[in-house]
C-alpha cells in the first residue's frame, strides 16, 4: 500500500515540476512572441541605416584659399602652393587621421596622365605624417580591378613607402547614404569604411579632359566615392556632380596641372593627348579650382555646366580670382 | 484529468466532458470564422470586378478614390460597382434615360455603414457626367421639392435623408435609409473628401448669370441638355423659376434661355419652336408686353413666350397668364447684355 | 460521445475549413470569394512559419502570433496540432486507413510500429532551422568585431572555461553542453575577429518545402483545385505544378507502404512538436495494471509511439485510438507517466545533430555563391508588385503560394529553378500565361501574403497617388521592345496593340511614326484614272491595303505628300480623294506602309505585363518585360532618376 502511495507521490511530484516547466516554457514562447511581435511589417525600401561622411572643412578665416604655383616638379610645387596657403600645420595638426582620395580609377600607368601621380601622393603622405598626422589612408573606388589599380599606377608603392595605407575598397567597405533633397544620391552606396575616426580629407585629382562632362577635376574626383553601379549617373553627369560636391566636404584639394589631359580624357592613353602647363593648385574652394583647372584645358568656366550648377548652390565661386589666388613660381 | 480507455463503449464522464468543451471549441472557432469574413480584405475593396475589359477603361474610380481614406466612423459595406452607358439601366433602371441624354460618361457605387452600427449603411452614387453643366443638368432636373441648402459646392442640397450634389463634372448622390445623426455626418464628411479631391470648377456656371435675379426663386436653376420641353430643336436650355406676387399667393413662371452661335442660329430656334407649338394646337395671343418679345402663344394652357436678343434665345414657358409672361420675359430681356453674352 | 469521435469531426472540421479557404482564395465579394475569409488562418496557426521567420527577420509578423495558440497548447497537451488540426495529417490517416483496413491484426501492428527512422524529421528540423539561422549567427559572429572590448573579455572567458572543462574531464549532461557551448563561443569569437560573417554565413527561409501546411496549401491550389476549373471563366496554368504534384503524390502514396509515413519520417513541424512536448503534464500511457499483451492498442496507432512498451511521448498525435481499442482499459490520458516507461528522447546523437546544424547552415552561402542575389541576378525573375528585394523575400517566403492562388489574372507562377535552387516554388510574374498583364488596380497579391514577403499595399501606393505621389507608381521591370521581332520595326506591317493596351497614363509606349517602302512597293503606274491607278509589276493581294495604312508617294512628290490608299484590287489602289496633280503613265510610285514604332519610355513604365501579354507575336513576344527597373531594388534602376 505505501508502495502505492510512494508511487502515487513520485507522479504527483513529477506531474508538478513538468507542469511547473511546462509553465516557464510557455511563459518564455509568450514572452518572445510579443515582445518581437511586428504588426506592421517590413517597410517599403529595407534600406536599413544610412551613413553620412563628416564635414571635414576647415572653418572660415581670412587666410587664403587659392593658390596657384607654376614649375615641373610636382614636389616643389605642391610644397610651395600649401605653403602659400599657410602651410600644411594649418590644415593638419597632430592626432589627425587623413584620408587621401586619390584618382586611382584606371591601371594605367603614371605617366599616361590619367590618375594621380604617386610622386605627388608620396609627398602629400609625407607632409601630413611630419605634420603630426597619427595616420594617413589612400583610398579610391577604381573603375577597373582595385589592385591592379593601385598597383600598376605606382600609386600603392609610393604611399606605403611614405607611411600611407592603402584601403582597397571590398564589398563591406560600402553603405548606403542618402544626400538631402539630392535626385541621384538616394539610397545609394559609399565608400566609408576608410573613413572610420577620420578627422581630414584632402582630395588629390589631375586635369582631364573628360568626355562626358567636359572635364575632370577636382570635384567629379568625388566620383570615386561612389559604389553600386554608378556609371548609371553619366546619363546626368553635372547633377551628380552637383551632388557629389554637396555630399563630400573635404579640408583642401590638391588639382595638379602639371602633365593636362588635353583631349580623348578621361582615360587618354596616348602621350600626345597630354600637355606640360605645369601648374599645382591648392585650394579650400573646389569650385575655384575646377573653375582655374577649365582653363588649363583651354576651356572656360561658363562652358562647364557643373561650374555653373555648384556655384549656384553656394558651393564655391566660379570667379576664382576674387578670391586673390596667391601665385607662385618654383623652378 | 483522466481519460481512459473502457472495456465497455462507454466514455467516462471525464472523457464526455472534454469531448463536448472541443466541440464548443470548434463551433466558436467556426463563429470566429464567419464573423471575420464580413471585414474584407483591402484586397477585395480596391476593385469591383477585375477583367480586362475594366482594366482598360477607368483606371481608377472617384468612389475607389474616396473609400481609400474613409473618413472615421465609415466603413465600407461592398465593394464599389462600376457601370457604363450600356448598363447603367441595371443600376438606375428608368432613370437612365435622363443621364444618358445629359452627357453620361461612367457611374460608380459603393455601400458604406457605419462602423459602430453595421446596420446602418448610405449608399454612395458618383456619376461622371462629362463636364460642370452636365452634372449641374442632371442635379437641377432632380431637385426635389423639400430640398434644404448646403454650401458644400456652389450646386448642392440636401434632403432630410440624402445629399445631392455637383464637384466639378461629377455629380453625387448619397442616399441612406436611416438617417441617424451619426449617418448624415459621415455622409457629410465623405462629401467634403470627395470635393476636395474633385475640385468643384468654377464657382459658377456663366450662363446662369443671365437670368436677372429679382423675383427669382432660389436654387431653381436647371439645365435641360437636350429635348428640353419637349421640343428637339433645343439644346443645353438653362432655366429659372420666377415667383410674381399675385395677391395673396405667387405665380409662377419659368425663363429660359439657349445660347446658340450667332444671331442667325437663334432666330432659327426661335422661328422652329414657334411652329413647332402652333403645329401642336398653339394658338397665338395678341401681344401683351414689347413688340420685341413677339407674340405670346397659349399652347396647352400655359403662355410661351419666345424672343431673340442677338445669339441669345430665350423666353418663357407655361406662364400662367399673359401678363406674368410678358413681366418676366420682359425682365429677362432687360438683363441680357446687348451685343453677344 | 468518445474522444475518438471527438478526434475525428475535429480532423474533418479543420480539412473542410482549409479546403474552403483553399477554394474562397480569390478575390470578390461574393460569399464563395476571398470577402474577408481568414484564408491564412492555418498558415499563422503553424509554428514552424512563425519560427522559421523569426530567425530570419528576428520578428513576429502580424497574424503569426496565432502560432503562440498552438505552441502553449502542445506544451500542455501533446501533438493535438498533429492528430486533430493538421489536415495533411488527416489525408496521410485517410489513406493510410484505406490501404489498410484489410490487413490483419499482425500487419498493422508490424506497420505502426517504432522505427528508428522517425529521427530523421527531427534533423531535417535541424537543418531546415539552421538555415535560417545564419543571419542571427552572422549578428552574433560580428560583435566580436563591433565591440572589440567585450569580444576580448568573452573570448578569454570562454577559452578559460573551456579550458577547465577540459581539464576537469567532465561526463555526461549539462556540463559537457557547456562545454560545448564554451568551445563554440570561443571558436565563433576568434572567427568573428577574424572574418567578415556575412561573406561565412547568411539565412534562407527553406522551411516551406517540407512544412505540411504550405506544402498541402500550394499542392490543393495549384494542382487539385484545377480539377475543378471548369467551373470557372478560364482555366488557369502552373508551371510548375508537376514538381508540387510530384512530391505531394510521393507523399500521399507512401501512405500505403506505412501509413502516415510524411508525419512519422519527414514533416519537419511534427518535429518541433515533439521537441515541445517534453514536458506535458498531460499524456497517453498505460496505467498501473494488467496489461494482457495483446497489442490491439498498435493496431491504429498513427504516431507509431509504441503505446504498449516503452512509449515514446514526442512521436504520439493524440489519436486516443489505443484508448479505443484497449478492452482492458489500460490506456490512459492523464497526469502520469505511462507505467511502462518512457522513452525519454527522440534519439538524436550529437553527431547528427552537428551534420544537419552544420549542412543546413553550410547549405545557403554555397547555394548563394551562384550570385543570384547579388550581381548575377536573374532579370527574368519578375516578383510580384510589393514583394520585398530578393534577400529579404528569401527570407520571408514560405513557398504557400496563396499569391499565385489569388492573382485574378493568373500571371503568377511557381518559379522552378529561375530564382536559384532557395527560389524553388516562389512566386514570378510570367505575362504570357493568364488572362492579362499585373492588373493596375489590383492589390491582391500582397494582401494574402501571411508572411509580408509580398508587403500589403494600399492602391495608393501601387499607383503613386495621395501620400506616394513623389515616389511614382511601383514597378515591376521595364518592358523592352525587341526591334529584332516587332511587326512594325522588323517586317513593315502595322501594329500598335502593346501601345493601345498601355494602361498607364500617360502611356508608357509611344509611338515613332515612320513611312517605308513595302516589299514589292516601287511600281510604276501604267494607267491613271480619276481615284485611283492602275499598276504594273506583281499582283497584289486584294483588300489588304485598304487598311487606313497604306499609302501612295509620287516619285516627285514634295516632302511628306502622300495619298491614302482606301482599296486596292489585283492591280489597282484606289484613293478617296483625286489627285491634285494628277500623275501620268509610266511615273514611277512607292507603296509606303506607315508604321507606328513602339518605343517604351523607362520612366512610366511599370512593367505590368500587358503589352507583353497583347503581344501578337505570341511565341516569343517581341515586347517583353524584364526586371531591369524594378522598384523593389535600386541596385537595379535603369534610370539615374529611379
Amino acid at each position: 500500500m505505501s508502495q502505492a502511495n510512494d508511487f502515487n507521490q513520485l507522479a504527483r511530484r513529477d506531474f508538478l515540476v513538468r507542469t511547473a516547466k511546462a509553465g516557464a516554457a510557455i511563459v518564455t514562447a509568450g514572452g518572445v512572441g510579443f515582445c518581437l511581435h511586428d504588426r506592421q511589417g517590413p517597410a517599403a525600401n529595407l534600406a536599413g541605416k544610412t551613413v553620412s561622411l563628416p564635414d571635414f572643412s576647415l572653418p572660415a578665416s581670412t587666410a587664403p584659399k587659392l593658390s596657384i604655383v607654376t614649375g615641373a616638379d610636382r614636389v616643389k610645387t605642391v610644397n610651395r602652393a600649401l605653403a602659400a596657403l599657410g602651410g600644411i600645420e594649418r590644415f593638419i595638426q597632430s592626432g589627425d587621421r587623413v584620408v587621401l582620395k586619390v584618382n586611382a580609377a584606371f591601371a594605367s600607368p603614371a605617366a599616361l596622365g590619367a590618375t594621380s601621380h604617386p610622386d605627388l601622393v608620396a609627398e602629400m603622405t609625407r607632409l601630413c605624417l611630419r605634420a603630426g598626422a597619427a595616420s594617413v589612408i589612400v583610398t579610391d573606388n577604381p573603375i577597373n580591378d582595385p589592385q591592379s589599380c593601385f598597383a600598376l599606377t605606382g600609386i600603392a608603392r609610393a604611399a606605403e613607402a611614405a607611411g600611407a595605407k592603402i584601403a582597397l575598397p571590398m564589398a563591406s567597405s560600402f553603405q548606403p547614404t542618402t544626400l538631402a533633397g539630392a535626385t541621384l544620391i538616394k539610397d545609394w552606396p559609399l565608400l566609408i569604411e576608410p573613413f572610420k575616426g577620420v578627422t581630414k580629407l584632402i582630395g588629390l585629382a589631375p586635369v582631364k579632359d573628360h568626355h562626358r562632362s567636359g572635364a575632370s577635376l577636382t570635384m567629379k574626383n568625388w566620383y570615386g566615392l561612389l559604389g553600386g553601379r554608378r556609371n548609371v549617373f553619366h546619363q546626368d553627369i553635372h547633377t551628380i556632380i552637383l551632388e557629389l560636391a554637396r555630399l563630400v566636404r573635404p579640408t583642401l584639394v590638391i588639382l595638379d596641372g602639371t602633365m593636362t589631359m588635353m583631349t580623348n580624357g578621361p582615360t587618354g592613353g596616348s602621350l600626345d593627348d597630354l600637355k606640360p602647363t605645369n601648374m599645382m593648385i591648392a585650394s579650400t574652394d573646389a569650385v575655384a579650382a575646377d573653375a582655374f583647372g577649365a582653363t588649363l584645358l583651354g576651356k572656360t568656366a561658363a562652358s562647364l555646366p557643373f561650374i555653373g550648377k555648384t556655384a549656384a548652390a553656394g558651393l564655391g565661386t566660379a570667379d576664382f580670382e576674387s578670391l586673390n589666388p596667391v601665385r607662385d613660381h618654383v623652378d | 484529468m483522466h481519460l481512459m480507455s473502457q472495456p465497455s463503449h462507454q466514455p467516462g464522464r471525464a472523457e464526455q466532458f472534454v469531448g463536448f468543451s472541443i466541440l464548443l471549441c470548434l463551433a466558436g472557432i467556426a463563429a470566429g470564422v464567419w464573423l471575420r469574413q464580413f471585414s474584407f480584405n483591402p484586397a477585395v475593396l480596391a476593385v469591383a470586378t477585375i477583367s480586362p475589359a475594366a482594366a482598360k477603361t477607368v483606371s481608377t474610380s472617384p468612389a475607389g478614390e474616396a473609400s481609400a481614406a474613409l473618413p472615421p466612423g465609415l466603413a465600407a459595406l461592398s465593394s464599389p460597382e462600376n457601370f457604363g452607358p450600356d448598363d447603367v439601366y441595371n443600376k438606375i433602371d428608368g432613370k437612365a434615360d435622363l443621364y444618358l441624354t445629359a452627357g453620361f460618361v461612367h457611374l460608380t457605387c459603393q455601400r458604406f455603414a457605419l462602423t459602430a452600427t453595421n446596420d446602418v449603411w448610405m449608399e454612395w452614387f458618383v456619376y461622371d457626367m462629362g463636364t460642370l453643366p452636365q452634372a449641374f443638368s442632371v442635379l437641377s432636373l432632380q431637385r426635389r421639392a423639400e430640398a434644404q441648402p448646403w454650401d458644400v459646392t456652389p450646386y448642392a442640397y440636401q434632403t432630410q435623408n440624402a445629399l445631392y450634389f455637383v464637384s466639378g463634372r461629377f455629380y453625387v448622390e448619397a442616399v441612406t435609409a436611416m438617417p441617424l445623426p451619426a449617418m448624415l455626418a459621415g455622409m457629410k464628411a465623405m462629401a467634403q473628401q470627395f470635393v476636395a479631391a474633385h475640385p468643384p470648377g468654377p464657382a459658377e456656371i456663366p450662363e446662369l448669370k443671365l437670368f436677372p435675379s429679382a423675383n427669382l426663386e432660389a436654387g431653381s436653376q436647371g439645365l435641360q441638355v437636350a429635348d428640353a420641353f419637349g421640343f428637339d430643336g433645343f439644346t443645353n436650355v438653362f432655366t429659372a423659376k420666377y415667383q410674381l406676387p399675385a395677391g395673396a399667393t405667387n405665380v409662377e413662371a419659368l425663363a429660359f434661355l439657349e445660347i446658340t452661335k450667332t444671331a442667325g442660329d437663334a432666330a432659327k430656334v426661335r422661328d422652329a419652336y414657334r411652329s413647332f407649338l402652333l403645329s401642336n394646337g398653339g394658338q397665338e395671343l395678341e401681344s401683351a408686353g414689347a413688340a420685341a418679345l413677339g407674340k405670346p402663344i397659349n399652347f396647352m394652357d400655359g403662355i410661351e413666350i419666345i424672343f431673340t436678343a442677338d445669339n441669345v434665345v430665350a423666353g418663357v414657358h407655361a406662364a400662367p397668364d399673359a401678363a406674368s409672361a410678358a413681366k418676366v420675359a420682359q425682365q429677362l430681356v432687360d438683363g441680357l447684355p446687348k451685343g453677344k453674352p | 460521445m468518445k474522444i475518438v469521435t471527438v478526434r475525428r469531426i475535429a480532423q474533418i472540421f479543420f480539412f473542410g475549413l482549409f479546403a474552403w479557404f483553399c477554394v474562397v482564395t480569390t478575390v470578390g465579394d461574393r460569399w464563395w470569394q476571398l470577402r474577408g475569409w481568414p484564408v491564412n488562418w492555418l498558415l499563422q496557426l503553424d509554428p514552424l512559419v512563425a519560427l522559421g521567420t523569426l530567425l530570419t527577420t528576428r520578428t513576429i509578423y502580424a497574424g503569426l502570433l496565432w502560432a503562440l495558440v498552438t505552441v502553449v497548447l502542445t506544451i500542455l497537451l501533446g501533438r493535438f496540432f498533429c492528430g486533430w488540426v493538421c489536415p495533411f495529417g488527416a489525408l496521410h490517416q485517410f489513406i493510410g486507413w484505406l490501404g489498410n483496413r484489410r490487413k490483419k491484426h499482425a500487419e498493422r501492428v508490424a506497420a505502426n510500429q517504432y522505427r528508428s527512422g522517425q529521427v530523421i524529421k527531427y534533423y531535417i528540423l535541424i537543418a531546415l532551422l539552421a538555415s535560417a539561422s545564419g543571419g542571427l549567427l552572422a549578428e552574433v559572429l560580428r560583435w566580436p568585431r563591433e565591440k572589440p572590448a567585450a569580444g576580448l573579455v568573452v573570448l578569454v572567458a570562454s577559452l578559460i572555461l573551456t579550458l577547465w572543462f577540459a581539464m576537469q574531464k567532465v561526463v555526461n549532461g549539462w556540463k559537457q553542453a557547456a562545454e560545448w557551448f564554451a568551445g563554440l563561443l570561443f571558436i565563433g569569437t576568434v572567427l568573428g575577429f577574424l572574418v567578415q560573417p556575412e561573406a561565412l554565413v547568411a539565412s534562407s527561409l527553406q522551411i516551406g518545402l517540407l512544412d505540411p501546411i504550405p506544402l498541402f496549401q500550394r499542392s490543393l491550389n495549384l494542382v487539385i483545385l484545377t480539377a475543378f476549373d471548369g467551373l470557372a471563366t478560364a482555366s488557369r496554368f502552373y508551371l510548375a505544378a508537376w514538381s508540387i504534384a510530384a512530391v505531394f503524390f510521393a507523399a500521399l502514396l507512401l501512405n500505403w507502404w506505412i501509413p502516415r509515413f510524411y508525419c512519422r519520417f519527414i514533416c519537419p513541424l511534427g518535429a518541433l512538436f515533439g521537441v515541445l512536448v517534453r514536458w506535458t503534464p498531460w499524456r497517453v500511457g498505460k496505467r498501473q495494471g494488467e496489461c494482457r499483451g495483446c497489442e490491439l492498442c498498435e493496431n491504429n496507432c498513427e504516431g507509431a509511439c509504441d503505446p504498449f512498451g516503452k512509449i515514446h511521448p514526442h512521436e504520439c498525435l493524440l489519436c486516443m485510438n489505443c484508448l479505443r481499442a484497449c478492452r482492458q482499459a489500460q490506456m490512459t490520458y492523464g497526469p502520469n507517466r505511462s507505467a511502462a516507461g518512457e522513452e525519454p528522447s527522440p534519439g538524436i546523437t550529437r553527431r547528427g545533430f552537428l551534420t544537419a546544424a552544420v549542412s543546413g547552415l553550410a547549405a545557403v552561402p554555397a547555394v548563394r555563391l551562384a550570385g543570384l542575389t547579388s550581381q548575377n541576378w536573374n532579370p527574368g525573375v519578375i516578383r510580384p508588385p510589393g514583394a520585398l528585394a530578393e534577400e529579404d523575400f528569401l527570407q520571408r517566403c514560405i513557398k504557400c503560394d496563396q499569391c499565385v492562388r489569388v492573382c485574378p489574372t493568373n500571371v503568377i507562377q511557381p518559379a522552378t529553378l529561375e530564382a536559384g535552387l532557395e527560389g524553388l516554388w516562389t512566386p514570378l510574374l510570367n505575362y504570357r500565361v493568364g488572362t492579362s498583364g499585373c492588373q493596375l488596380n489590383c492589390i491582391a497579391c500582397g494582401n494574402v501574403c501571411p508572411t509580408a514577403a509580398i508587403r500589403p499595399l494600399t492602391l495608393d501606393e501601387k499607383l503613386g497617388r495621395g501620400s506616394f505621389a513623389d515616389h511614382g507608381p511601383l514597378r515591376l521591370g521595364t518592358a523592352f521592345v525587341d526591334r529584332d521581332r516587332c511587326l512594325p520595326w522588323a517586317m513593315n506591317k502595322p501594329c500598335i496593340v502593346c501601345q493601345e493596351n498601355c494602361p498607364v497614363s500617360p502611356k508608357a509606349i509611344y509611338i515613332r511614326e515612320e513611312f517605308q517602302v513595302i516589299h514589292d512597293g516601287e511600281r510604276t503606274i501604267s494607267a491613271v484614272a480619276a481615284d485611283r491607278l492602275t499598276l504594273d509589276g506583281a499582283v497584289l493581294r486584294p483588300g489588304t491595303l485598304g487598311t487606313g495604312d497604306y499609302f501612295v508617294r509620287l516619285e516627285n512628290a514634295a516632302a511628306g505628300e502622300r495619298h491614302l490608299i482606301t482599296d486596292n484590287s489585283a492591280q489597282e489602289v484606289e484613293f478617296a480623294a483625286p489627285f491634285a496633280t494628277a500623275p501620268s503613265a509610266g511615273d514611277r510610285i512607292f507603296l509606303e506602309a506607315r508604321l507606328q514604332q513602339p518605343c517604351v519610355d523607362p520612366a512610366q513604365c511599370i512593367g505590368c505585363g500587358i503589352c507583353e501579354h497583347e503581344c501578337p507575336v505570341s511565341g516569343l513576344r517581341a515586347i517583353r518585360v524584364s526586371a531591369e527597373n524594378e522598384s523593389r531594388n535600386p541596385r537595379h534602376s535603369l534610370t539615374a532618376r529611379s
